[in-house]
């Protein structure tokens, strides 16, 4: 028998082995993959240049770069560790330094092939499938599949630089390791090395003074740019409060002896099991922190805009109507407005004095709507007064600045009247559907005077409701091409020199239905990115799990029934289990889920702080539920497994 | 009256009959008595080690009855099995079969802590069993870090922690110096003389087996002869060695 034959033989023996091998590694490359297809996908491309989507690609990217360095490490180091003893022996048995690497390299080089094919392959499959999914389920027409050259180059670089490094470093040290270490590493390998509450220490403080810095950073402009440095520390942080967590936890059983040999069984595999899997768990904190997290800004942003979409749009639709725009007869209005399926419950209508101011500081031209306070009352059930000679500035728009001053002076060029006008205060809210400018409210006897030495029209503002403005868009729709058609026959009534106002912006339909739709094409990018996101990394983060967790399943079913041999019941067996899976799979839950907590009171300050933003704090509530719940059933499916493959045949 | 008794025990490894099965013990019979001590002797893949799984009940024989305490354990089943040795049985294996994650001290009392021990209880019994064995300054060290007969000692401790009624060693003395492997002979005379425990060894040692008070000699799967004490230990020795000579040519001659 050759050496060659020797070899096939052992692999053959092993495949258990070469197969966990070969399908992290496929693993690793597919995840990333998928990634790169929507990283490098044209229209998120596209939209990159404009800087909206770059902060949700961020996170998670550095997360996955972090993921596949570490899972791949893993993978090799797991499966080296078994082989490590082969070479040892091989060496004492007289097989050079050489004929070792070669072994090495040519093992690895054709793992690696092959999970770029299967990964690659697999990528392929997955990301369209995740794809047409998403976009169905969603329904966002504005990104589509495509692949092209950069993912797959950068999928393969990636992978191959990180492989190439595990595979060094091995080579390395069976080169310069002394035989005996070598021959012995299979259990060296599971000594309880560092115990260092230290350690530990400075973990957690890297984990405060990460958050600590994000909630000062983000405040300012540039929280985008600092906040993967956060996320950095975040992790080394996690990394060894992670890897002296066990320790620390047992020392504290250790206290009472009686809970201690109680738990014996248990605690000594977990203080193991922790820092064997230290980089899994951090890796699936993370996975779990950025999951929870983007899923939450998802939603919250879902439903606030959708609230903010309600807020400004009292009515389901609006629109300025003068002489000659928008000028529909009544009845030409309601054949289109007016349908079988969705009557129009209400129309209220409020005559306004449009006219064009000159802003001082910016220069531009904007555009002011003037209106009788006892009008403006009416339609509005409010109870303003404003007394003759005064007038109120009423923006009809959410305070953007709560603390900012909202001046307006009154001018006017060439034909000032008699009586001087003077602010007499803001009233900051949105009230009504915004359209095309803000409101100046005066008394009603002012309104008529005020007009003739102001530069505009009269004009009247229409506000209609229907019975359910969900399946009122295509009314939208027929109703300005109904306008388009109108307005085309007259003189504009804005300049195209001025800057800041248009003829367009002022006579358009301002409607809630609009806006939805808006809503869900522009924002829909981000959303989908950020969903794909997480559904990748919430399957992910449980594959890694499980994987770990079952690449190892042998030496349990040794130590069990090594536990058996000597008298251990199968229940008290499950227990164990048990209690050696709980800690791992909801301590990374509850540490991403902290995490993702604080990351999103640091990042509320960018909207005003966390208190200002209650519905935040109910969002994140749903979002960790969800996949608490996810994770509770994952957990009882492992559990099941595991005990079914340790405890058949004993 | 016998305390363990095995009948008409055959054991198959494989399916019988077929190119790959062996038959490893063909239909043996063995009668041990309370407060017996007993070592079986025989040539390497004679059955000794297998016989040994199947007193013990953690292998199942393909034919045959074996009773401990009247109990039939080869009927036993799951976890009635594993209670019953753990209350009644302390194994010592031919490979220690230590936790690699728990130190010598917490391998020790295992068998205790799964009986709900009180800690004190177990501290002590630790101690005692450590001093008797010379590995007290090592309790807290983990198995990877000791030598193979500290490891050895170590088991021992642990089969006989819960103080039970048989004890079945698989080569006990394999790993051991001489005066190590008298110290835990010695150890088991003393818990036959005092507790009239069961001591039922498995050896290729004759210095080891000239403790105990009969030696059964298998060969390929079958008591070939037995030989009882008489007399002092050293003559005993004697006995064996020149038994073992007779019996050694009978068997194989290479
Ligand atoms: N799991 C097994 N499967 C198949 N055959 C086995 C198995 N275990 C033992 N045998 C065979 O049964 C026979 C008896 O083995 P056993 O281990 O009982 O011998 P032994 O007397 O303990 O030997 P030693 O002194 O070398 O330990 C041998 O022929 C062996 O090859
Ligand atoms: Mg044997």
């Amino acid at each position: 028998m050759s050496f060659n034959q020797m070899v096939r033989k052992m692999i053959r023996h092993d495949a258990r082995k070469y197969i966990f091998y070969l399908v992290c590694n496929s693993l690793a490359v597919m995840l990333f993959f998928i990634y790169a297809a929507l990283f490098y996908n044209d229209d998120v491309t596209k939209a990159k240049m404009a800087e909206t989507i770059q902060y949700a690609l961020i996170i998670p990217g550095i997360a996955l770069i972090v993921f596949t360095v570490f899972f791949i490490s893993h993978a090799h180091h797991l499966f080296i560790k078994s082989r490590k003893r082969e070479f040892g022996l091989f060496r004492t048995l007289g097989m050079t330094n050489r004929d070792v690497v070669k072994l090495l390299v040519m093992e690895n080089g054709l793992i690696a092939c092959l999970s770029i094919i299967t990964g690659l392959l697999s990528g392929l499959l997955f990301s369209r499938l995740f794809f047409s999914l998403l976009t169905t389920v969603l329904n966002i027409q504005t990104i589509s599949y495509g692949l092209n050259v950069q993912m797959f180059a950068a999928t393969i670089m990636v992978y191959l630089l990180v492989f190439a490094t595990a595979v060094g470093r091995t080579l390395y040290m069976i080169l310069t390791q002394n035989l005996i270490l070598t021959l012995k590493s299979d259990r060296v390998g599971e000594v309880v090395k560092l115990n260092s509450p230290l350690l530990g220490g400075i973990g957690a403080g890297l984990i405060i003074f990460s958050v600590a810095g994000l909630y000062l950073t983000y405040t300012g402009n540039q929280g985008d740019d600092y906040i993967f440095i956060w996320m950095i520390l975040t992790m080394v942080g996690l990394y060894f409060s992670i890897n002296q967590l066990s320790s620390l936890l047992i020392k504290m059983v250790k206290k009472s002896k009686r809970m201690y040999y109680k738990n014996l069984l248990s605690l000594s595999s977990l203080d193991y099991k922790f820092k064997q899997l230290t980089s899994t768990l951090m890796l699936v904190s993370v996975m779990i922190m950025v999951t929870v997290l983007y899923s939450t800004i998802v939603l919250f942003t879902y439903l606030d805009t959708a609230r903010q979409i309600e807020e400004r749009h009292p009515y389901d639709l609006a629109f300025l109507q003068t002489a000659e725009k928008n000028q529909l007869t009544e009845e030409q209005l309601y054949s289109i407005v007016d349908t079988e399926e969705n009557h129009v419950q209400a129309h209220d209508t409020l005559p306004v004095f449009t006219f064009f101011q000159e802003d001082e500081y910016a220069g531009w031209i904007s555009t002011f709507h003037l209106v009788s306070v006892q009008t403006f009352n009416q339609i509005t059930s409010n109870s303003i007064e404003v007394k003759a000679g005064e007038y109120i500035f009423h923006p009809n728009q959410p305070a953007a600045d709560p603390d900012g001053a909202y001046e307006f002076q009154l001018k006017f060029e060439g034909k000032a009247p008699a009586q001087s006008y003077i602010q007499d205060d803001t009233f900051v809210q949105s009230t009504l559907n915004y359209l095309g400018g803000e409101f100046i409210l005066v008394n009603e006897e002012d309104f008529d005077a005020l007009k003739t030495h102001l530069n505009g029209f009269d004009a009247t503002m229409n506000f209609i409701n229907v019975a359910d403005w969900k399946s009122a868009f295509e009314v939208t729709r027929n109703l300005e091409a109904a306008f388009a058609a109108v307005n085309q026959r007259t003189p504009s009534v804005t300049s195209e020199a001025d800057e800041g106002t248009s003829d367009e912006r002022l006579f358009s339909v301002a409607s809630k239905m609009e806006d939805a739709a808006i809503n869900r094409q522009t924002d829909g990018l981000t959303f989908f990115v950020i969903s794909f996101l997480s559904v990748l990394f919430l399957i992910g983060s449980f594959v890694i799990l499980y994987l770990n967790l079952f690449s190892n399943i042998e030496k349990e079913r040794l130590r069990f029934s090594n536990l058996h041999r000597i008298g251990v019941t199968v229940p008290e067996i499950k227990k164990a289990i048990a209690k050696e899976l709980i800690p791992v799979f909801f301590i990374p839950t509850l540490t991403g889920i902290t995490l993702a907590l604080l990351y999103m009171i640091a990042m509320a300050t960018d909207i005003g702080g966390i208190l200002q933003n209650p519905d935040v704090l109910v969002n994140f509530a749903v979002i960790a539920g969800v996949y608490f719940i996810l994770q509770i059933g994952f957990y009882f499916y492992s559990k099941w497994r595991m005990v079914a493959a340790v405890v058949k045949g004993f | 009256m016998p305390i363990l008794e095995a009948g008409n025990i055959v054991k198959v490894y494989g399916e019988s009959g077929q190119e790959h099965s062996t038959t490893a013990l063909k239909g043996l019979d063995l009668s041990i008595n309370k407060g017996d001590f007993i070592a079986i002797m025989g040539p390497s893949g004679s059955g000794k080690s297998t016989l040994l799984n199947i007193l013990s009940g953690m292998d199942q024989p393909t034919s045959g009855v074996v009773t401990i305490k009247d109990e039939k354990i080869s009927e036993l089943k799951g976890d009635d099995l594993a209670l019953f040795r753990r209350r009644e049985l302390g194994f010592i294996f031919q490979d220690f079969n230590l936790l690699d994650s728990l130190t010598v001290k917490e391998n020790i009392i295992l068998p205790m802590v799964l009986e709900g021990k009180s800690a004190d209880e177990m501290d002590k019994r630790a101690v005692y069993l450590s001093g008797l064995f010379g590995i007290e300054s090592i309790l807290n060290q983990y198995p990877y870090q000791i030598s193979g007969g500290q490891q050895q000692r170590t088991a021992v401790s642990r089969a006989l922690v819960n103080e039970p009624g048989i004890i079945l060693a698989d080569e006990p003395t394999g790993n051991l110096d001489s005066s190590s492997s008298a110290a835990i002979m010695e150890c088991f005379e003393k818990v036959v003389e005092e507790l009239s425990t069961t001591v039922i060894l498995v050896t290729h040692d004759v210095f080891a087996a000239s403790y105990s008070q009969r030696v059964v000699f298998l060969q390929d799967g079958a008591i070939h002869s037995s030989i009882q004490k008489q007399g002092s230990r050293e003559s005993f020795l004697k006995q064996i060695i020149d038994h073992q000579r007779t019996f050694g040519g009978a068997s194989h001659v290479f």
